[in-house]
C-alpha cells in the first residue's frame, strides 16, 4: 500500500469512529462550570506544611512528655540505687535519714545556673554516704534537698556542706516506686576459703525413696560429693549472712 | 446534531448552550486529546481548558457552518496538546526507529477495528505519535508542523516515515495475532 494510501486509510478510521476511551464526562463538565482549569492537587505545599508542623507538634509534645517520664523514672532509680547499699550498709543509713530529717525537699531544674554552681559541695557531703553512687548521681538531673531553717538568699551559695544532700522528690516517689519487694541479702565473704567447704548435702530423691528413708528402712544417705561447676571445685566463696526483703527495711532512703 | 442557534447563543455565554455543546462534542474532543498524549487524566484536563477557550473565544468566532466550527474546536484542542507535548517531550531528540518497510495491505487494515487502531497508535513514541497525528490524521504539512513544533522540515518527515514503519510492522502483528486466533478457534 501506498504511503498517502496508508495514511488516508487511517484517517478514514479514525474521523469514523465510534471508539471512545472511558472518562469522567461529568466531572470534567463541574470543572468546567466552575471555569477551574487545572486539578487542584491533593496535596499543595502549604496543605503539606501544616501537616507537617502539626506532626512535628504532635510528635514533639509526646516525645517531651516521654522526657519527662524517663527524668522522673531516673530519679526513681537514682534512689532506690542509694538505697540498696544503705540498706546493707547501716551506717549510711542512718547518716542519710538524719540529714532527711532536717530537710525539705524542693524541686530544682539543675540546668539552673545557681544549682550547677553549688554542684561541687554536694559531691562533697554525698561522699560521706557513697561516693561512687554520686559520681554517677551527679551526671543526671535529681531533686534537691536544701535546709528549711536555712534561709537562701541570692548571693549565698544554695546548699550548705551540713545539710545538702541528693535525694529524690518524695511525692515523685510515692507514685513512682514499684511496689515490688525486692529480696536482700547481705554476702559475708570467707577470708579462708578452705575452710568453708560446703557440706554434703542430700541428694533430693524421688517420693518412694523419701518416704522409705522415713520409714527407716532404707538408709539413703550416700556418700557423694557435689558436683563441680564449670570445672570449678564446689567450694563456697560467699555465705548469705541475712536475706530478708525490703519490707522490712526502708528501701526508699527518703521514707522515714 | 447541534442547532446553529445553540452555537450562536455562545456569544452570549449561555450556560445551557455551553452545556449542550459539551454534550455534543465532548467525546470527540476528548477523543482527539487522548490520541496525542494517551493518559485519561491529562486528557481531561486538556479537555477542560480547550473548552473553557471555546467558551470564551466563541464570541469573536465568526460561524459559518457546523464543519468550521468543529475544525475550530478541534484546533483548539490540537494545539493546547502540543503545548503540553512541548514542554514534555523534546523532538529534537526522538529515537531512530529500527523498524524496516512492511507493506500493508488494505485488507490488513480492515480486519483491525478503530479501536485497536487507536490503541496502535497510542503506543507509538511520542514524538512518532505526535507528527503522525499532526500529519495523516489532521493534515497539516511538513512545514505546518515544523512550526509548530520548532524543529527542522526534514525531521518531520523523517520521524513521520520512522512512525509510518513501525505503525505497519504494529498492524502486520496484530493482524497476524488476530488470525492465529481465528484458526485456534476453528
Amino acid at each position: 500500500m501506498e504511503e498517502k494510501k496508508f495514511y488516508k486509510e487511517i484517517q478514514q478510521k479514525i474521523d469514523q469512529t465510534d471508539f471512545e476511551p472511558e472518562w469522567n464526562r461529568s466531572e470534567v463538565w463541574q470543572r468546567i462550570e466552575q471555569g477551574n482549569s487545572k486539578k487542584k492537587p491533593l496535596f499543595t505545599w502549604w496543605k503539606a506544611a501544616a501537616a507537617s508542623i502539626a506532626l512535628l507538634g504532635v510528635f514533639g509534645a509526646y516525645f517531651l512528655k516521654n522526657i519527662k517520664q524517663t527524668t522522673d523514672y531516673q530519679l526513681v532509680t537514682n534512689n532506690e540505687v542509694i538505697s540498696k547499699p544503705q540498706a546493707i550498709i547501716p551506717i549510711s543509713t542512718k547518716l542519710t535519714q538524719k540529714v532527711f530529717a532536717k530537710t525539705k525537699v524542693i524541686s530544682q531544674s539543675f540546668n539552673e545556673k545557681k544549682a550547677i554552681g553549688e554542684l561541687p559541695q554536694i559531691a562533697v557531703e554525698m561522699a560521706i554516704v557513697e561516693p561512687k553512687i554520686i559520681e554517677k548521681t551527679l551526671t543526671e538531673k535529681p531533686a534537691i534537698a536544701v535546709n528549711e531553717e536555712k534561709v537562701i538568699t541570692p548571693n549565698e551559695p544554695l546548699f550548705s556542706e551540713k545539710s545538702t544532700t541528693f535525694i529524690a522528690n518524695p511525692a515523685i516517689l510515692e507514685v513512682k516506686i514499684p511496689k515490688k519487694k525486692e529480696r536482700i541479702a547481705i554476702l559475708e565473704i570467707p577470708e579462708d576459703d578452705e575452710t568453708y567447704t560446703i557440706q554434703k548435702k542430700e541428694k533430693r530423691k524421688g517420693y518412694a525413696a523419701r518416704l522409705a528413708r522415713k520409714m527407716g528402712k532404707f538408709n539413703t544417705q550416700e556418700n557423694e560429693e557435689l558436683p563441680s561447676i564449670n570445672g570449678k571445685p564446689n567450694k563456697v566463696w560467699a555465705f548469705v549472712k541475712e536475706s530478708f526483703k525490703n519490707e522490712t527495711m526502708v528501701a526508699d532512703s527518703t521514707v522515714k | 446534531m447541534i442547532a446553529t442557534a445553540t452555537i450562536e447563543s455562545l456569544r452570549t455565554k449561555d450556560a445551557t448552550a455551553q452545556k449542550k455543546v459539551f454534550e455534543q462534542y465532548g467525546s470527540f474532543l476528548y477523543r482527539v486529546a487522548y490520541r496525542y498524549v494517551r493518559d485519561r487524566m491529562t486528557a481531561e484536563d486538556l479537555v477542560v481548558d480547550s473548552f473553557l477557550k471555546i467558551f470564551d473565544g466563541a464570541p469573536n468566532f465568526r460561524f459559518e457552518s457546523l464543519r468550521s466550527f468543529e475544525a475550530w474546536m478541534k484546533k483548539i484542542v490540537v494545539n493546547e496538546s502540543l503545548m503540553l507535548l512541548r514542554k514534555q517531550a523534546n523532538f529534537h531528540l526522538m529515537p531512530e526507529s529500527e523498524a524496516i518497510e512492511m507493506p500493508v495491505d488494505e485488507t490488513a487494515l480492515d480486519a483491525i477495528s478503530t479501536g485497536e487502531i487507536h490503541q496502535l497508535i497510542a503506543e507509538l513514541p511520542d514524538g512518532y505519535r505526535t507528527i503522525f497525528n499532526l500529519f495523516a490524521i489532521e493534515g497539516y504539512s511538513h512545514k505546518e508542523i515544523a512550526e509548530k513544533l520548532n524543529i527542522n522540515e526534514g525531521t518531520s518527515k523523517s520521524q513521520l516515515n520512522h512512525a509510518r514503519k513501525l505503525l505497519q510492522k504494529k498492524i502486520l502483528l496484530m493482524n497476524r495475532n488476530i488470525s492465529h486466533g481465528r484458526e485456534e478457534i476453528l
